[in-house]
């Protein structure tokens, strides 16, 4: 690690991976969130056609609170997406241009579907009636298709041997199925990530021991997921790694402390979810997610090449590190200006658009 | 050495250069948009304050609704969209300008969250804010929606005139370039005269309870006799706030001229009548600028002098007509983008990358070696090809002129070279840069020359299964074309063309 800090790429590594993780929040909680709202109104219809509970029972508040959030969530996630498409370009150039270049219109598909995505959630805030389930299983294969393209790209990127092939013929013939095999790992992933966040949410809820044992179960259905996904790409061969450890040890403790929350009493599992509580969850899932970006990170670095010398003599970084603490402090800023005015919110509006369509 | 070339793409009857135009001009758009929204509703939110006019508020909170729903992620997307285009299109440019200014392309990074963040604070929260801080949070939004437009214009106008950079590489020198400063005044005045004018169509459409400043939950209430009036006056007082935003328009002229001043003479002399379609997209960015501006001042000097009474005072700017300015004004954007694209050639980066991405020295270089040497890609359509010189043929267009041609349809070879002899294509294709001035020079050696030359004979002939023809009875055979291709590449040398100096004229008349 000292010598790629001293060949001059460290400090983008560093901010790469940071800016990363902070892309991988926003993903998650618009990922996970969309298959959540999307499940809540799926389970309503179970509901419904076994003459229970049906349509007109009362939608999961935290549901509605959560596809409220989710429009907000997808342009942080595009803004915080930029800072790691930056860096990956300086670190990675030649072979993250030539994996664009081969998956050609393909990966350019990214750019409709988040298109399409956007709005479908804005239509899903706005008319949240308007067939939910169609509207927000839309919204999903979105950017479940765009997980899978960036998927593709990184797999086109660490394995130069396919490219000619790729080339050639195209890039699915060059790869097979493994070039989407990632999606899942990385989906599933974002729905543990999701729930991690969606908890702070749900302890607040009016209905929250419900919302919880379901977010339980969807992290627990989310690790489930990213196991299979990564036992069928056969990673576990890599298991034996320090920080493939480390990723396994904080999902366990993730995972357990879903579990004691899931199984808890009904009545007891709001008093069980103290802010200490979900903080250690909270910092589980943190370390998991930085463990993850690392295991994913460690093969590719094999490709990095030496920083051209006008990457060398670029100047500009102490503007970019003063343009940094003034961006944290007016976020800061910003954010308690936020939170004063949050509370104040009425319940009834949490589910409401406040952001409907112009006039 | 010359690292190899990336593998490239194709986009159907499409140009590349079509297709990042495309993508690139709406995101200019909604970009530009998006600043001047900004700046506008931190305008009006200060006037609101300062003058108690309550009637701006509604006006303000709609319109940032249609600032999110559009630009935010539309904006944000095509931004991204723009930058992935731009790989399929010309990476080594963009690895470029990576390269030198990533540190200020991350700055802008930081500006586009603040903005993020005071927007969607703003619409989340922004009607239980106290005054003042709904005032901060606008002014926040707008300062950082500015700045992030002049991070960008430094490195984009740094492509067209990098000034002193190109002596010692230095950040600012860079940045600060001959058109940076024309450049910004120039899309600020465009963003302002965007949001005036999209503030019009909000205006217009804005529900009349709305307007009353009614809660959107409030129950509809029957019109009073006179509703209808005080509506329209409310709608004409706001268009009058509004299409102050309208007035810096006087000033983009100044700002267009110094930005032409500040150009390279042989990029000024395309516009001004050297290239055709680049003079008619100016004339039509002009045009369109032209009929905007003068409806504005129309406006705006009705408002200040026509005495209230008179037919001059009702001028508004309605929706339908705010609608059809910002359709010129999308023209104008487009047509304008057009010019700046097209002014850099015969580079991507003046002085540095010609079009096909290569540099001087590199074209030196490929002289000798030929340019389809170090090429690992093979060819996807190598069966078509009847000869092996015709399959290096296509390597050779692939590796120099894919960037901007098709074969044979936009911008195809075939067409703008298809009343050429063979030896008139041999000495324009080694002489390429003087053939046309925004051409780069040829970068390859007589063999890559020649194969160009028999595939674009060939194509032109129908792509016949047999190449090339039968000598007709009778007639000799042709003499070996490569020493005169070498001798007229050796004399076009590898710097650009550019129009020939008077000097010159005078020493190539002289017998």
């Amino acid at each position: 690690m000292s010598a790629l800090w001293h060949a001059g790429h460290g400090p983008y590594l560093a901010l790469y991976l940071a800016t990363l993780a902070l892309h991988a929040v926003f993903v998650s909680y618009l990922v996970g969130g969309t298959a959540f709202v999307l499940a809540a109104h799926l389970a309503r219809a179970v509901r419904g056609a076994r003459g229970a509970r049906g349509d007109d029972a009362p939608a999961s508040p935290l549901a509605a609170q959560i596809a409220s959030w989710l429009p907000l969530s997808m342009g942080a996630a595009i803004t915080a997406g930029v800072a790691p498409l930056l860096f990956l370009q300086i670190l990675y150039q030649r072979a993250f241009y030539t994996a664009n270049l081969l998956l050609g219109p393909i990966w350019g598909a990214m750019i409709p579907a988040l298109v399409l995505g956007f709005y479908l959630l804005y239509l899903h805030k706005a008319r949240p009636a308007l067939r939910p389930k169609l509207v927000l299983g839309l919204a999903l294969a979105c950017f479940t298709l765009v997980a899978a393209l960036w998927g593709a790209n990184h797999r086109v990127m660490v394995t130069p041997s396919g490219w000619t092939d790729a080339y050639r013929g195209s890039p699915l013939s060059a790869y097979g199925w493994s070039l989407v095999f990632r999606a899942p790992v990385w989906l599933g992933a974002m729905l543990a990530q999701f729930a991690a966040i969606a908890a702070w949410q749900a302890r607040g809820a009016s209905r929250g021991s419900r919302e919880l044992r379901a977010l339980a179960g969807t992290a627990l259905a989310g690790r489930a997921l990213s196991a299979a996904g990564a036992l069928a790409l056969g990673w576990h061969a890599q298991l034996a790694t320090p920080l493939a450890g480390a990723l396994l040890a904080a999902i366990a403790l993730e995972a357990s402390l879903w579990v004691t929350l899931a199984s808890a009493p009904s009545g007891a599992r709001r008093a069980v979810a103290t802010r200490v509580y979900l903080g250690l969850l909270s910092g589980a899932a943190a370390l998991a997610l930085a463990a993850a970006l690392a295991v994913r990170e460690l093969p590719r670095l094999a490709h990095l090449r030496e920083l051209p010398a006008s990457v060398q003599r670029a100047g500009g970084a102490w503007l970019f590190a003063t343009f940094a603490a003034l961006a944290l402090a007016i976020l800061a800023a910003i954010l308690r200006a936020a939170r004063r005015a949050l509370p104040a919110e009425p319940a009834a509006a949490a589910g409401a658009s406040d952001v409907s369509p112009p006039a | 050495m010359i690292d190899p070339p990336y593998p490239t793409q194709e986009f159907g009857p499409l140009m590349k250069g079509m297709v990042i135009g495309g993508v690139g001009i709406l995101h200019v758009f909604l970009a530009q948009f998006a600043i001047g929204g900004g700046l506008l509703l931190a305008y009006l939110e200060h006037l609101r304050q300062r003058r108690g006019e309550a009637q701006l508020r509604p006006f303000i909170d709609s319109y940032f609704q249609t600032l999110v729903l559009v630009s935010f992620v539309l904006g944000a997307v095509t931004g991204v969209a723009m930058w992935l285009t731009t790989i399929q299109v010309g990476a080594r440019t963009i690895g470029l300008m990576v390269d030198e200014f990533h540190w200020l392309w991350a700055t802008e990074w930081l500006c586009f969250c603040i903005e993020v963040a005071a927007g969607y604070t703003f619409v989340r929260v922004g009607a239980r804010l106290p005054d003042r801080l709904r005032l901060r949070l606008l002014v926040t939004y707008a300062v950082a929606s500015w700045l992030s437009l002049f991070w960008i214009n430094g490195i984009l106008s740094w492509q067209l005139t990098p000034g002193a950079w190109l002596q010692g590489h230095g950040l600012w020198d860079g940045f600060f370039n001959p058109t940076f400063l024309p450049s910004l005044i120039f899309r600020t005045i465009v963003a302002m005269t965007l949001a005036a004018l999209v503030g019009c169509l909000v205006i217009a459409t804005l529900p009349a309870a709305r307007l009353r400043g009614e809660s959107a939950d409030a129950p509809a209430r029957a019109g009073a006799p006179g509703d209808a009036a005080d509506d329209a006056s409310r709608r004409r007082a706001l268009v009058g706030a509004v299409s102050s935003f309208l007035a810096p328009m006087a000033a983009m002229p100044l700002a267009a001229l110094w930005f032409l001043r500040e150009l390279p003479e042989d990029s000024r002399g395309w516009v001004l009548g050297g290239s055709v379609a680049m003079t008619m997209f100016v004339t039509m960015a002009a045009g369109a600028s032209a009929v905007i501006g003068v409806y504005a001042s129309l406006l705006l000097l009705a408002r200040r002098f026509a005495s209230r009474r008179s037919a001059l005072a009702r001028l508004t700017l309605g929706g339908p007509l705010a609608a059809i300015l910002l359709v010129l004004a999308f023209a104008a954007t487009a047509a304008g983008e057009f010019v700046r694209e097209g002014a850099r050639k015969p580079y991507t980066v003046r002085g540095v990358l010609y079009s096909s991405s290569l540099t001087q020295e590199e074209v030196r270089e490929l002289r000798v070696t030929g340019v389809a040497r170090e090429d690992p890609w093979p060819l996807r359509d190598a069966a078509r090809y009847p000869t092996a010189e015709l399959a290096h043929g296509a390597r050779v267009v692939r590796a120099l002129c894919d960037a901007c041609h098709t074969m044979k349809d936009a911008n195809g070879l075939v067409h703008l070279v298809s009343s050429w002899g063979l030896d008139q294509l041999r000495h324009n294709l080694a002489a390429l840069q003087h053939t046309k001035a925004f051409m780069p020079p040829f970068a390859g050696d007589a063999r890559d020359v020649e194969a160009v030359v028999q595939l674009l004979a060939w194509e032109r002939a129908g792509a016949p299964a047999t190449w090339p023809p039968p000598a007709e009875p009778g007639r000799l055979a042709p003499a070996d074309p490569l020493p005169q291709i070498r001798a007229w590449l050796d004399e076009a040398g590898v710097e650009p063309g550019g129009p020939r100096g008077a000097a010159a004229a005078r020493a190539e008349a002289t017998p």
